[in-house]
């Protein structure tokens, strides 16, 4: 369902169109996303719309791509670490 | 989005020109830690206890970035250690007093020829409201152990 709306948004039985499920456990999927903060959806006459909420997944990715950063900066240092401190009997 | 939740998995690997039980003393070994994890310059570091690695055993640190009077704290438990092998520990980190993040990581030292394979695998989840300043605090802090590391 997300890969779909990073297409673009979709309306409930649009994504529901590609999946084995009933329209009711598709409409509870996105009631979980939309709760995760994952999903946006609006409600017009009867179609509900759906649209991806970028806002939670640019932060997840900001966020892991800053501590990844940490990490192999980190690595590097004990890197360094090791060089600088290496035994003469080493191979 | 105040006080979101994001869980994250990331791994990271690096390959080092020495024996798995020298790669493995130098990460767990609390003096070789301050040498090359905590000793950054223009950091403040207020506090540091414990580190001596072994099942239960705890590590905690106090500190502050340049220029900042925040207080950054980073609490660490070992849940595993084989020693040359891996290690397994979980850690806390709060700012300002608010909890920030709390993760799992393991850490396993490979033979790979005369040298070591050490494979970092973090689970963390994160609590921060406010991840742009943390993050813009984060690049402070590389920038700052890049020309460190160059120092030598």
């Amino acid at each position: 369902m997300l890969e779909r709306l990073t297409i673009g948004p979709a309306s409930v039985s649009q994504l529901a169109e590609p999946l084995p499920m009933s329209l009711a456990a598709v409409g509870q999927h996105i009631a979980v996303l939309e709760a995760a903060g994952l999903v946006k959806s609006q409600k017009v006459g009867r179609v509900r719309t759906c649209t991806l909420d970028t806002t939670v997944l640019t932060q997840a990715e900001k966020w892991i791509n800053t501590r990844r950063i940490t990490v192999e900066q980190q690595l590097d240092r004990l890197g360094e670490y090791l060089a600088a401190t290496k035994p003469a009997d080493e191979a | 989005m105040p006080s979101a939740l994001t869980h994250a998995t990331f791994c990271v690997e690096r390959v080092y020109d020495a024996p798995p039980a020298r790669v493995f003393h130098a990460f767990t070994d609390p003096d070789a830690r301050k040498r090359w994890f905590f000793r950054v310059h223009d950091w403040t570091l207020h506090a540091h206890s414990g580190g001596e690695p072994g099942v239960g055993k705890a590590e905690s640190s106090r500190f502050s970035p340049p220029g900042a009077e925040v207080i950054i704290t980073n609490d660490s438990l070992y849940l595993d250690v084989a020693p040359n092998e891996r290690v397994i520990y979980a850690y806390a980190m709060t700012l300002g007093g608010a909890p920030l993040s709390s993760s799992l990581s393991t850490v396993e030292f490979q033979p790979e020829g005369k040298g070591t394979r050490l494979v970092f695998t973090e689970q963390g989840v994160y609590l921060d409201g406010n991840v742009e300043g943390r993050i813009e605090g984060t690049e402070g802090l590389m920038v700052r152990l890049g020309e460190e590391l160059e120092r030598g």
